[in-house]
């Protein structure tokens, strides 16, 4: 039995089908926001002007920086949205709506980011082959990534669909002395290169087969990523305080938490 | 930093944190580099006792709290467990006009408003004991629920 409203219903199917979902940008406001932040501190980090139209400056980041200055720009730009108060829920509303259809309404946020930048031949931001399962992460998390320019091809990321998946897994073993490039070649034919337009967000399990390769586009890859759980689903070595934090808790939870039966009672 | 004396005193723990065990040397590394990161004048750390629920360094700890600019814990998990035991913790921090920092979280107590916070966090994790598999999956090779099929293929009903 479920009671899943139809929009729930069709998204979670498509979810189990697919291991992802791809949609607009629930607020299509704050997305924009985080996207000219991250250009405007860029153009001050790089120190050159910051041109009206926002994302052919991203796509031509290469212009500007060098592969040796990328991880500083990163880590910069990592700091910068942590310190704005507004940026997690600008974050959050940006996919409010899919994570509750897929997650539910309870919810504990990944307190940090990951924050990429893949400039065209840079060979230096390979994402290997993985499952986050396979290392922190639990399965009942979900990914919520957002690209801040459009994405294609090796200027994405890919994914390895869940019918794959589920076989490849079963086979992982037999890699176990060649190693993650033996197994991505042996998996390469089946794996799904995700284009997503900017205004657009992707929400994939990380229980999936995943990762990017070199961008052989011509122009840079800027995304980020969080990781969302329904807040009393069980944790993995990413725990609640350290990584996640609670950011929708609801009122019942806080009666049942705090709620004392009557004492004082003797034999 | 008003006065010579002041600066950071850490705290850190004998007993395991969360049901993990750190080595003392790994507890003082984190807190130690916490402050490092934060430009705050760091004082060695008192170790709390192993003997469950003692809670005495902490004690001595506040005590000193007049002569400190804050306290830098290497886990709000070890925080008493007791909620109104904590508050009032929070309270002496607060009304001593220092701050409490936990260094693993890297979270900071500064005012009234990040009570909740701290609050929110440690509620939902003592909660999460009573939640189905204690909140928590061991990664042995078996899928959570009994039938081997995994979660991700489960067909909507």
């Amino acid at each position: 039995m479920s009671f899943l409203s139809d929009e729930d219903r069709t998204r979670s199917e498509a979810f189990l089908r697919d291991g992802y979902l791809i949609v607009p940008a629930q607020d299509r406001q704050a997305l924009d926001r985080i996207r000219d932040f991250v250009a405007q501190r860029t153009a001050a980090f790089l120190g050159c002007p910051l041109p009206p139209a926002v994302q052919p400056f991203l796509d031509a980041i290469a212009e500007h920086v060098t592969v040796e200055r990328l991880n500083a720009l990163r880590l910069h730009l990592i700091d910068a949205l942590l310190g704005e108060p507004w940026f997690r829920q600008a974050y959050y509303a940006c996919g409010r709506g899919v994570i509750e259809s897929i997650v539910g309404n309870e919810l504990a946020m990944q307190r940090g980011i990951g924050f990429s930048i893949q400039l065209p031949q840079d060979e230096s931001s390979v994402l290997p082959l993985h499952s986050d399962v396979w290392s922190e992460d639990s399965p009942f998390e979900v990914v919520l990534w957002i690209p801040l320019v459009d994405v294609a091809r090796t200027k994405s990321m890919f994914l390895l669909p869940p019918g794959p998946d589920a076989r490849w897994r079963t086979r992982m073993h037999e890699f176990a002395a060649s190693g993650v490039d033996a197994l991505f070649a042996a998996v390469e034919d089946d794996l799904e290169w995700l284009g997503i337009p900017y205004g657009n967000v992707l929400l994939f399990t990380h229980t999936l087969m995943h990762g990017n390769r070199v961008n052989r586009e011509p122009t840079a890859r800027w995304s980020m990523n969080v990781r969302f759980k329904g807040l009393f689903t069980p944790y993995s070595d990413k725990q609640l305080g350290d990584f996640f934090e609670p950011i929708t808790l609801r009122a019942a939870t806080r009666i049942g938490m705090t709620y004392q039966l009557p004492g004082g009672f003797d034999e | 930093m008003s006065e010579q004396t002041a600066g950071y005193r850490g705290y850190i723990a004998s007993r395991p944190v969360r049901g993990t065990s750190f080595p003392q040397r790994v507890q003082n590394l984190v807190v130690r580099n916490y402050a490092e990161r934060r430009g705050l004048p760091f004082k060695l750390s008192l170790t709390e006792y192993a003997m469950p629920r003692s809670y005495m360094m902490l004690a001595t700890l506040l005590d000193e709290l007049p002569k400190l600019d804050g306290l830098i814990f290497f886990s709000m998990f070890m925080l008493p467990e007791n909620r109104e035991r904590r508050v009032a913790m929070y309270e002496r921090v607060l009304a001593a006009g220092a701050t409490l920092h936990a260094a693993l979280e890297e979270k900071v107590l500064a005012s009234d408003r990040d009570i909740a916070s701290f609050e929110d966090t440690i509620a939902v994790a003592f909660t999460l004991r009573a939640a189905p598999f204690g909140g928590r999956i061991e990664k042995d090779g078996r899928p959570l629920q009994a039938s081997a099929v995994s979660f991700i293929n489960l067909t909507l009903k």
